[in-house]
């Protein structure tokens, strides 16, 4: 099961002149959980878009499987607040879904009691709900999931990634998660790919932490980090 | 029943659910300027239809595909602003319009019912076309409701899903520009948007479902467009502006309902 399900090959991008992304190329593979990390700003979105084709990078190309089933939580949804459309219809919404299965999937999201209200009444956290299981209907073996756990408390954070690593497993889903909370992708990606418009770094969890590049990024969060694992750094804060 | 008030009835009806269930998404689309600027080059429509023999509704149809291609191209430069791109089509196209008509058929055209309608001027011929509009338009409607639904609901999901944005806007600006050219006779070219997008209006307030608000809509239309057919024909008003005086009565008793509930 080598095959990449989706691969990004030496992908760049500007914007008004600045460069978004230089030269990125990774693949992700059948089963494999990537998280994304990155600074404000680094391109994280830019390159999950450029990955979905909603935006054409400047340079380079995507490849995706033909195998492909994708399932996409975007960072920020906003639904057309004028088409009037209940929480259930958006879900089946141009996909077949049979009663039973919207009914186990809203159940493990822990949206059944919104299946029928308005799209647009939902709060923040609601909505990231939603979308996720929106994502799950499609069956899919590929899961982009843009900073999933925003908009959610501390509790709700925590059954989100437990969902999600649920998922990846059982279903041997592949995942690529953009995600800010150093402390789970450590513990629970099985890649890291830290990026600041170009790549990094990127490699396990415990490579990541030895990297340089890496302590310099995110310098401000590394000693709490730090903390909770047992390695001993003499790492240079440049910022 | 008189034959010429069968003939407006039918194709009233016809109109109806061809406006009616487009205007939900061009209300959903915010895209009433688009259709605004589409009608104004109704007239440039008519006049080339009728310079060049193939009669009005080729060349309201050619016209008006011509000039959404237009759009379409200049949207893509990213150039200038949407609403300046459709504020300076519009009236291009109007003005056109109304120099070529005078140059083709002299003083003696009606420009009054060419630009607020009228029912009288609707022939067999015209009702054909209307329903064979309405066979066309609605089939692409059902084909692509999903879709287009999706896209309307969120760009992001459905080009993620697969779906080519491109392609089925361009889809839909003909659908509209399909719809401008049968409504032209009816309502006239400065008042097609407002059957387009006032019965959508009217149904938002009690719909709960896109599906629903589409039939309301249809339903809203039907009944508005009797109301100001009817008095057109007794009172020998235009056709359009007496359909939306209706359709306005209408909205505004929808806005009190809606203050009511809110």
């Amino acid at each position: 099961m080598s095959e990449a399900l989706i691969s990004a090959n030496h992908i760049s991008l500007s914007h008004h002149g600045k460069k978004v992304l230089d030269d990125v190329s990774f693949e992700l593979k059948t089963g494999e959980f990537i998280t994304l990390i990155g600074p404000n700003g680094a391109g994280k979105s830019s390159l999950i878009k450029i990955l979905l084709g909603l935006i054409i990078p400047d340079n380079g190309k995507i490849k995706k499987s033909r195998h492909i089933r994708l399932g996409y939580t975007p960072q920020k949804f906003i639904p057309n607040r004028f088409v009037p459309i209940s929480v259930i219809d958006f879900l089946k919404l141009n996909q077949k879904i049979d009663a039973q299965f919207l009914t186990t999937t809203a159940t493990l999201t822990g949206i059944e009691t919104l299946l029928y209200l308005p799209l647009k009444n939902l709060s923040a956290g609601e909505m990231q709900r939603v979308l996720l299981t929106r994502a799950l209907l499609a069956k899919p073996n590929l899961l982009i999931l843009d900073e999933p756990a925003q908009n959610l408390d501390v509790n709700a954070q925590m059954h989100l990634y437990k969902l999600i690593q649920d998922i990846h497993k059982q279903q041997n889903c592949a995942v690529l998660m953009v995600s800010h909370d150093l402390h789970r992708v450590m513990k629970e990606s099985t890649q890291v790919l830290c990026l600041y418009h170009h790549i990094c770094c990127m490699g396990q969890p415990e490579t990541i932490l030895k990297d340089a590049q890496f302590n310099d990024l995110f310098a401000d969060q590394m000693d709490e980090l730090m903390a909770t694992y047992e390695h001993h750094h003499n790492h240079d804060h440049k910022h | 029943m008189e034959y010429f008030i069968l003939r407006a009835v039918l194709t009233a009806i016809g109109i109806s659910i061809i406006a009616g269930s487009l205007g939900c998404f061009v209300i959903w689309k915010r895209m009433s300027y688009f259709s605004e600027s589409i009608s104004h080059s109704a007239l440039l429509g008519v006049s080339l239809g009728l310079a060049s023999g193939l009669g009005i509704h080729f060349g309201l149809v050619i016209v008006g595909v011509m000039f959404t291609v237009l759009i379409v191209i200049l949207q893509r430069r990213k150039f200038l602003s949407n609403d300046a791109i459709l504020g300076i089509f519009s009236h291009i196209a109007l003005s056109l319009g109304i120099v070529v008509l005078s140059f083709i058929s002299g003083a003696n055209t009606d420009y009054f019912s060419l630009l607020f309608g009228d029912i009288l001027s609707i022939t067999n011929a015209d009702i054909i076309w209307v329903y064979i509009t309405l066979m066309v338009l609605g089939s692409l409607l059902i084909i692509f409701w999903q879709r287009l639904l999706l896209l309307t609901l969120s760009e992001e999901l459905a080009v993620a899903q697969g779906l080519n944005r491109d392609f089925y806007q361009l889809l839909f600006m003909l659908m509209i520009a399909l719809a401008v050219s049968v409504s032209v006779q009816i309502v006239g070219v400065l008042l097609i948007t407002s059957l387009l997008i006032i019965p959508p209006a009217i149904a938002r307030v009690f719909a709960n479902t896109p599906s629903g608000m589409v039939f309301q809509s249809v339903i809203v239309s039907m009944i508005a467009v009797s109301i100001g057919l009817s008095a057109s024909m007794a009172y020998d008003l235009a056709t359009g502006p007496a359909i939306v005086i209706a359709l306005g009565g209408l909205f505004v008793l929808s806005q009190l309902v809606y203050k009511r509930s809110a």
